[in-house]
């Protein structure tokens, strides 16, 4: 049990790590520059989720194997990481999996719990998709016209401080495990013990931060200054978006 | 007119600690003070009274003639910016830019603001870090990053908690003739604390000493920093040339390395004729 050893010899958060993208990768590959990077907000979003609901309406087997060679192609054309991507995949993946090996007791057929499978991990990659082209203020930004403003700046403090906490948990960690490796449930309340010191931490940061932040005039709405425009090329890529759509639902409706 | 003054401010903690027993302190308008003291010796304590982060246990803080309290924080923390120690705190937002644009935009019309904050970026040399992300940026540039977001909002009084501390020779020269030029460029009020003697004398036209939350010294810089059984009693080392200049047993003290220069090429004449 290669993960069970993992746990005994580490605790270690770099399993943590290769398992989900951490903030400062995806805000890493979020800010290069690519086509698809440069297309606006909008355009991505609408790309993603207009992408993920045709996923879920197909049925026919071969239009449903289009979708991820889909995701892929643009992905590579966004030059993305597909080596990341492939292991951050391995959490949604698994979450997929344990549900479709249920489904065929059920009474479904194995295709259809296959299909089901290759679906939600097509869907998990346009996500990532969107989250690694697309800065966390950007998607605040579009955020903040939907979401009430004290939840769309929670989620731009959190995307700035979340990788501090990350950061700092991991030194702690790595500071313990340098003085020896002490037993699990030693360990266990160890961590327990790191996690209340950081929260301690984290509260008296966040009082020192909001004097900042009053300081420069913050009167309860955060402003954002990232200017976007959208441009022709958005124009013409949400139509081949929307084209692209109404070609896979028609063959799936007509040809198949 | 004083821009700062602080009355016999004592400042006890929650859990009893008493950082600041009776400090006073007086600023002139347009002056430069180094706050000069050891570890915990009470120099940030000291530093947040003065936008109102901290409020006194008994005395007062005025800044140009108004005493801080709770009612006129908004004005304070206008008047008064502080750039904190730790830059993390102080860098909230995404980006660079986002951060340096922040108070701009909360205070005047967009377009004004973001050419504001490029402006201020330009001036202080960091329009590369534009679009970065702060948790990657070095010390330095964290630092600088950070002075501009609050160099942004315009404040007559800037105050830096220890500018220069953890920073490399080359990060911390920069640091300092960003400082001056800044001070130069807006006739700020500057006050900065820190431990490190041998930035006083770049900066500064004043020098506070604090030890153990009192103030000990408050007067100019070469009778500070030549002052040997002060600068001992508040653990403080000497300046390089003054030891050096002392070790020689040499009546003049150089404060700086031009001072230095220019006194032993002197001496070095001299003894050649
Ligand atoms: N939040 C706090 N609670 C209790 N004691 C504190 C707190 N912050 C600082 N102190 C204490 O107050 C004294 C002065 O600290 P500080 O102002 O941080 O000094 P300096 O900035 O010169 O290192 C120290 O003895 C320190 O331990
Ligand atoms: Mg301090």
């Amino acid at each position: 049990m290669w993960w069970l050893s993992k746990v005994r010899g580490g605790l270690s958060l770099s399993l943590i790590e290769r398992l989900l993208p951490s903030t400062p990768m995806v805000e890493y590959f979020s800010t290069r520059k690519s086509f698809y990077h440069r297309l606006h907000t909008a355009s991505k979003l609408a790309f993603s989720l207009s992408m993920i609901l045709v996923t879920v309406y197909l049925s026919s087997v071969l239009l449903v194997a289009l979708m991820p060679l889909t995701v892929l192609l643009v992905m590579v054309v966004a030059r993305l990481p597909l080596r990341s991507v492939a292991s951050w995949s391995i959490t949604p993946a698994l979450f997929a999996a344990t549900l479709c090996i249920l489904l065929p007791l059920v009474g479904y057929l194995l295709l259809d719990a296959v299909m089901i499978f290759v679906k939600a991990v097509t869907a998990a990659w346009f996500m990532f998709l969107l989250a690694l082209t697309t800065p966390m203020t950007h998607l605040a930004r579009i955020a903040s016209k939907v979401l009430p403003s004290w939840l769309a700046d929670t989620l731009i403090l959190a995307s700035r401080y979340f990788f501090l906490f990350f950061d700092e948990a991991q030194r702690m960690v790595r500071a313990m495990n340098a003085r020896g490796s002490p037993p699990l449930r030693r360990r266990l309340t160890l961590v327990a013990n790191v996690m209340a010191s950081l929260f301690v931490k984290s509260y008296e940061r966040a009082e020192r931060v909001y004097v900042a932040m009053s300081s420069r005039g913050y009167r309860g709405r955060m402003p954002l200054a990232s200017p976007e425009q959208f441009s022709l090329r958005d124009a013409i890529f949400i139509t081949a978006t929307l084209a692209l759509s109404f070609t896979l639902v028609y063959a799936e409706v007509f040809l198949v | 007119m004083k821009a700062v003054e602080v009355d016999c401010v004592e400042h006890v903690y929650p859990d009893g600690t008493r950082a600041l027993c009776g400090a006073r302190l007086e600023v002139e308008e347009g002056e430069s003070v180094a706050i000069l003291g050891p570890n915990g010796s009470g120099k940030t304590t000291l530093i947040l009274h003065l936008n109102g982060t901290l409020l006194p246990s008994e005395g007062a803080v005025r800044i140009f003639g108004k005493p801080v309290s709770k009612k006129n924080l908004d004005w304070v923390r206008r008047t008064v910016g502080v750039v904190f120690q730790n830059p993390d705190e102080q860098l909230f937002m995404p980006t660079v830019f986002e951060d340096v644009a922040f108070g701009p935009l909360n205070i005047m019309p967009r377009d004004k603001a973001l050419r504001e904050a490029e402006s201020i970026m330009e001036e202080l040399g960091i329009t590369e870090l534009r679009d970065r992300i702060p948790h990657f940026l070095s010390g330095g540039q964290k630092r600088l990053a950070a002075i501009a977001g609050v160099v942004a909002m315009k404040p007559r009084i800037l105050v830096l908690d220890e500018p220069t501390i953890g920073l490399d020779s080359k990060a911390r020269d920069r640091i300092i003739q960003t400082l001056s030029r800044l001070k130069e460029h807006y006739g700020l009020t500057l006050i900065f604390s820190t431990f490190d003697v041998e930035i006083v004398p770049l900066l500064a036209d004043k020098v506070v000493v604090l030890k153990d939350g009192c103030v000990i010294y408050q007067g100019g810089v070469r009778g500070a920093l030549t002052d040997t059984s002060l600068l001992r009693e508040a653990c403080l080392d000497q300046p390089p040339y003054v030891r050096l200049a002392e070790e020689l047993g040499l009546k003049e003290k150089p404060l700086t390395l031009k001072e230095a220069s220019s006194l032993f090429s002197r001496l070095i004449q001299t003894i050649r004729r």
